[in-house]
Protein backbone atom coordinates (compact mmCIF):
# COMPACT_ATOMS: atom_id res chain seq x y z
CA UNK A 1 0.00 0.00 0.00
CA UNK A 2 1.34 3.41 -1.02
CA UNK A 3 0.54 6.09 1.98
CA UNK A 4 0.98 9.20 0.41
CA UNK A 5 -0.93 11.16 3.24
CA UNK A 6 0.64 12.38 6.37
CA UNK A 7 -1.02 10.84 9.96
CA UNK A 8 -2.41 13.99 11.90
CA UNK A 9 -1.46 13.90 15.24
CA UNK A 10 -2.60 17.22 17.36
CA UNK A 11 -1.42 17.47 21.17
CA UNK A 12 -4.56 20.27 20.93
CA UNK A 13 -7.17 16.75 21.21
CA UNK A 14 -4.63 14.28 22.01
CA UNK A 15 -7.17 11.47 22.13
CA UNK A 16 -9.90 10.84 20.00
CA UNK A 17 -11.91 7.91 22.19
CA UNK A 18 -12.87 8.81 25.60
CA UNK A 19 -13.01 5.26 27.16
CA UNK A 20 -10.40 2.72 27.04
CA UNK A 21 -7.06 1.97 25.90
CA UNK A 22 -8.24 -0.39 23.46
CA UNK A 23 -10.46 1.74 22.16
CA UNK A 24 -7.64 3.99 20.99
CA UNK A 25 -5.08 0.86 19.93
CA UNK A 26 -8.27 0.26 17.16
CA UNK A 27 -8.36 3.24 16.02
CA UNK A 28 -4.38 3.60 15.73
CA UNK A 29 -4.31 -0.07 14.12
CA UNK A 30 -1.51 -1.39 16.54
CA UNK A 31 -1.44 -5.19 16.88
CA UNK A 32 -0.55 -7.15 20.31
CA UNK A 33 3.38 -6.61 19.43
CA UNK A 34 3.09 -2.88 19.16
CA UNK A 35 0.68 -2.81 22.11
CA UNK A 36 2.95 -4.61 24.54
CA UNK A 37 5.88 -2.24 23.30
CA UNK A 38 3.38 1.08 23.67
CA UNK A 39 2.78 -0.37 27.40
CA UNK A 40 6.19 -1.30 27.95
CA UNK A 41 7.23 2.54 26.83
CA UNK A 42 4.57 4.00 28.62
CA UNK A 43 5.42 2.62 32.35
CA UNK A 44 8.81 3.69 31.27
CA UNK A 45 7.96 7.46 30.58
CA UNK A 46 5.68 8.02 33.29
CA UNK A 47 6.20 5.40 36.07
CA UNK A 48 2.56 4.63 35.08
CA UNK A 49 1.01 1.08 34.56
CA UNK A 50 -1.88 0.57 31.99
CA UNK A 51 -3.44 -2.04 30.60
CA UNK A 52 -5.94 -2.03 27.45
CA UNK A 53 -8.53 -1.61 29.65
CA UNK A 54 -7.35 1.34 31.51
CA UNK A 55 -9.72 4.38 31.48
CA UNK A 56 -7.64 6.90 29.66
CA UNK A 57 -9.65 9.73 31.27
CA UNK A 58 -7.79 9.30 34.19
CA UNK A 59 -4.48 10.66 32.53
CA UNK A 60 -2.87 13.82 33.16
CA UNK A 61 -3.17 16.12 30.36
CA UNK A 62 0.53 15.50 29.43
CA UNK A 63 0.63 11.87 29.75
CA UNK A 64 -2.42 12.15 27.27
CA UNK A 65 0.20 13.60 24.95
CA UNK A 66 2.58 11.02 25.77
CA UNK A 67 -0.08 8.55 24.83
CA UNK A 68 -0.84 9.96 21.46
CA UNK A 69 3.04 10.08 20.61
CA UNK A 70 3.18 6.52 20.83
CA UNK A 71 0.22 5.21 19.65
CA UNK A 72 1.26 7.47 16.48
CA UNK A 73 5.12 5.97 16.48
CA UNK A 74 3.68 2.08 16.80
CA UNK A 75 1.25 2.81 14.61
CA UNK A 76 1.56 1.21 11.41
CA UNK A 77 1.50 4.76 9.72
CA UNK A 78 5.17 5.38 8.18
CA UNK A 79 4.43 9.74 7.96
CA UNK A 80 3.28 11.29 10.72
CA UNK A 81 2.93 15.03 10.97
CA UNK A 82 2.62 16.23 15.04
CA UNK A 83 1.11 19.24 15.97
CA UNK A 84 2.45 21.47 19.09
CA UNK A 85 3.62 18.10 20.70
CA UNK A 86 6.61 19.08 22.49
CA UNK A 87 4.76 22.36 24.42
CA UNK A 88 2.80 19.80 26.71
CA UNK A 89 6.17 17.90 27.77
CA UNK A 90 7.87 18.55 30.89
CA UNK A 91 11.86 18.87 29.01
CA UNK A 92 12.77 14.88 30.27
CA UNK A 93 9.71 13.77 28.42
CA UNK A 94 10.45 16.14 25.61
CA UNK A 95 14.00 14.59 25.28
CA UNK A 96 12.45 10.83 25.56
CA UNK A 97 10.01 11.54 22.83
CA UNK A 98 12.74 13.33 20.74
CA UNK A 99 14.79 10.25 20.74
CA UNK A 100 11.54 8.03 19.83
CA UNK A 101 10.93 10.35 16.84
CA UNK A 102 14.49 9.89 15.70
CA UNK A 103 14.78 6.43 15.85
CA UNK A 104 11.42 5.45 14.34
CA UNK A 105 12.70 5.52 11.11
CA UNK A 106 9.87 7.52 10.09
CA UNK A 107 8.96 10.64 7.92
CA UNK A 108 7.96 13.08 10.78
CA UNK A 109 7.35 16.10 10.83
CA UNK A 110 6.81 18.62 14.05
CA UNK A 111 4.70 21.58 13.57
CA UNK A 112 4.08 24.30 15.92
CA UNK A 113 0.80 25.69 14.83
CA UNK A 114 -0.86 29.18 17.08
CA UNK B 1 -6.84 35.64 49.99
CA UNK B 2 -7.50 32.16 48.96
CA UNK B 3 -5.62 29.38 51.82
CA UNK B 4 -5.13 25.69 51.21
CA UNK B 5 -4.62 24.02 54.38
CA UNK B 6 -1.82 21.19 54.69
CA UNK B 7 -2.68 17.65 54.27
CA UNK B 8 -3.20 14.99 51.94
CA UNK B 9 -5.98 15.22 49.18
CA UNK B 10 -7.38 12.50 47.44
CA UNK B 11 -8.27 13.74 43.54
CA UNK B 12 -8.81 10.61 41.87
CA UNK B 13 -9.09 6.99 42.93
CA UNK B 14 -5.56 6.19 42.43
CA UNK B 15 -3.97 9.51 43.12
CA UNK B 16 -3.59 12.27 45.50
CA UNK B 17 -1.85 15.42 46.49
CA UNK B 18 0.15 15.63 50.10
CA UNK B 19 0.55 19.46 50.69
CA UNK B 20 3.04 19.67 52.89
CA UNK B 21 1.98 23.11 54.56
CA UNK B 22 -0.37 25.90 53.96
CA UNK B 23 -0.51 27.45 50.71
CA UNK B 24 -1.49 31.41 50.52
CA UNK B 25 -2.46 32.83 47.13
CA UNK B 26 -2.96 36.64 47.52
CA UNK B 27 -3.98 39.24 44.74
CA UNK B 28 -0.95 40.97 43.25
CA UNK B 29 0.92 37.31 43.27
CA UNK B 30 1.87 35.26 40.29
CA UNK B 31 2.47 31.32 41.32
CA UNK B 32 4.24 29.01 39.36
CA UNK B 33 2.56 25.27 39.35
CA UNK B 34 6.12 23.70 38.38
CA UNK B 35 6.33 20.11 38.44
CA UNK B 36 6.57 17.02 35.97
CA UNK B 37 3.57 15.80 33.73
CA UNK B 38 1.54 13.70 35.76
CA UNK B 39 2.43 15.19 38.74
CA UNK B 40 -1.07 16.62 39.44
CA UNK B 41 -0.75 20.34 38.60
CA UNK B 42 -4.46 20.16 37.06
CA UNK B 43 -5.70 18.06 39.76
CA UNK B 44 -4.55 20.88 42.70
CA UNK B 45 -6.33 23.25 40.80
CA UNK B 46 -9.67 21.29 39.89
CA UNK B 47 -9.69 19.59 43.60
CA UNK B 48 -7.85 21.78 45.53
CA UNK B 49 -8.05 25.57 44.32
CA UNK B 50 -11.45 25.92 42.87
CA UNK B 51 -13.59 24.88 46.14
CA UNK B 52 -11.14 27.27 47.93
CA UNK B 53 -11.92 29.89 44.99
CA UNK B 54 -15.81 28.78 45.04
CA UNK B 55 -15.95 29.49 48.95
CA UNK B 56 -15.28 33.09 47.99
CA UNK B 57 -16.33 33.53 44.77
CA UNK B 58 -18.51 36.85 45.96
CA UNK B 59 -15.08 38.44 46.61
CA UNK B 60 -13.29 38.17 43.28
CA UNK B 61 -13.67 37.19 39.71
CA UNK B 62 -12.08 34.28 38.39
CA UNK B 63 -10.98 33.14 34.69
CA UNK B 64 -10.06 29.47 34.30
CA UNK B 65 -8.28 28.57 31.01
CA UNK B 66 -8.05 25.07 31.26
CA UNK B 67 -5.29 22.48 29.26
CA UNK B 68 -6.32 20.88 26.54
CA UNK B 69 -8.62 24.68 25.49
CA UNK B 70 -10.07 22.92 22.64
CA UNK B 71 -13.34 21.91 24.45
CA UNK B 72 -13.30 25.04 25.97
CA UNK B 73 -13.73 27.05 23.32
CA UNK B 74 -16.35 25.30 21.56
CA UNK B 75 -18.26 26.05 24.50
CA UNK B 76 -17.03 29.96 23.98
CA UNK B 77 -17.81 29.76 20.57
CA UNK B 78 -21.25 28.52 21.76
CA UNK B 79 -21.62 31.68 24.31
CA UNK B 80 -20.43 34.20 21.95
CA UNK B 81 -23.02 33.07 19.37
CA UNK B 82 -25.69 32.89 21.13
CA UNK B 83 -25.17 36.65 22.46
CA UNK B 84 -22.99 38.49 20.63
CA UNK B 85 -23.46 36.30 17.20
CA UNK B 86 -21.70 39.57 16.00
CA UNK B 87 -17.90 38.57 16.87
CA UNK B 88 -17.71 35.09 15.25
CA UNK B 89 -15.05 33.70 17.42
CA UNK B 90 -12.64 31.83 15.17
CA UNK B 91 -9.54 31.17 16.95
CA UNK B 92 -8.26 29.96 20.36
CA UNK B 93 -7.08 33.80 20.93
CA UNK B 94 -10.49 35.00 19.93
CA UNK B 95 -11.70 32.86 22.87
CA UNK B 96 -9.93 34.00 25.49
CA UNK B 97 -10.05 37.92 24.40
CA UNK B 98 -13.94 36.58 24.51
CA UNK B 99 -13.53 36.30 28.25
CA UNK B 100 -10.64 38.57 29.22
CA UNK B 101 -12.62 42.01 27.51
CA UNK B 102 -15.93 40.44 29.34
CA UNK B 103 -13.81 40.30 32.47
CA UNK B 104 -13.19 43.96 31.48
CA UNK B 105 -16.83 45.09 31.54
CA UNK B 106 -18.14 43.41 34.37
CA UNK B 107 -14.89 45.09 36.03
CA UNK B 108 -16.18 48.20 35.36
CA UNK B 109 -18.97 48.20 36.75
CA UNK B 110 -18.19 46.53 39.78
CA UNK B 111 -14.32 46.28 40.87
CA UNK B 112 -13.06 43.09 42.60
CA UNK B 113 -10.02 41.50 42.97
CA UNK B 114 -9.13 38.73 39.66
CA UNK B 115 -8.12 35.41 40.00
CA UNK B 116 -6.69 34.36 36.56
CA UNK B 117 -5.79 30.21 36.31
CA UNK B 118 -3.87 29.55 33.36
CA UNK B 119 -3.61 25.50 32.72
CA UNK B 120 -0.78 25.19 29.75
CA UNK B 121 -1.95 27.58 27.57
CA UNK B 122 0.15 29.17 24.31
CA UNK B 123 -1.09 32.53 24.94
CA UNK B 124 -0.17 32.65 28.48
CA UNK B 125 2.23 36.00 27.85
CA UNK B 126 -0.83 37.85 25.93
CA UNK B 127 -3.16 37.19 28.91
CA UNK B 128 -0.66 38.38 31.49
CA UNK B 129 -0.05 41.49 28.92
CA UNK B 130 -3.94 42.44 28.91
CA UNK B 131 -3.95 41.66 32.83
CA UNK B 132 -0.64 44.26 33.56
CA UNK B 133 -2.44 46.62 30.89
CA UNK B 134 -5.73 46.49 32.11
CA UNK B 135 -5.12 47.62 35.87
CA UNK B 136 -7.03 44.76 37.55
CA UNK B 137 -5.30 43.87 41.16
CA UNK B 138 -4.78 40.38 39.87
CA UNK B 139 -3.25 36.95 40.71
CA UNK B 140 -2.04 34.72 38.03
CA UNK B 141 -2.34 31.16 39.08
CA UNK B 142 0.01 29.29 35.88
CA UNK B 143 1.14 25.96 34.92
CA UNK B 144 3.41 25.77 32.02
CA UNK B 145 6.18 23.68 30.53
CA UNK B 146 7.84 26.06 28.18
CA UNK B 147 9.55 29.97 28.82
CA UNK B 148 7.61 32.27 30.17
CA UNK B 149 9.26 34.95 32.61
CA UNK B 150 7.66 38.12 34.15
CA UNK B 151 9.63 41.09 35.39
CA UNK B 152 8.13 40.62 39.49
CA UNK B 153 8.66 38.02 41.61
CA UNK B 154 7.22 34.76 41.31
CA UNK B 155 6.23 32.17 44.02
CA UNK B 156 7.13 28.43 43.02
CA UNK B 157 4.39 25.81 44.07
CA UNK B 158 6.64 22.86 43.05
CA UNK B 159 5.15 19.36 42.67
CA UNK B 160 7.14 16.29 43.16
CA UNK B 161 6.26 13.18 42.27
CA UNK B 162 6.71 10.47 45.68
CA UNK B 163 5.34 7.92 43.40
CA UNK B 164 3.04 7.21 40.01
CA UNK B 165 -0.02 7.62 42.37
CA UNK B 166 1.28 10.35 44.79
CA UNK B 167 3.05 13.98 44.68
CA UNK B 168 4.25 16.00 47.56
CA UNK B 169 3.12 20.13 46.92
CA UNK B 170 5.24 22.56 48.46
CA UNK B 171 6.21 26.69 48.35
CA UNK B 172 9.16 28.23 47.69
CA UNK B 173 9.93 31.58 45.71
CA UNK B 174 12.60 32.52 43.32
Amino acid sequence: MIHTDYLVADANIPLISCDRLRDELLIYNLDESATAKLIDRFEKLTGKKIDKFYSINELSGGQKVILMALLAIYSPAPKIRFVNLLNALDPKRREAIQILIQNSGKDIILEDKL
Amino acid sequence: MIKIAPGVVSCWQDFSLLIEQELLFMPENIYYLQGENGSGKSSFIKHCLFPALESKKILFYQIYLQQLFHLQGYAIKSHSAFYKPDLKLKSEWDCIQYLLSNLSEIYAIEPKPVYCIVDENRYLAEIYRYLKESGFPFCLIFCEHSSFSVPEEVNLINFQLLAPNRSSVYATSI
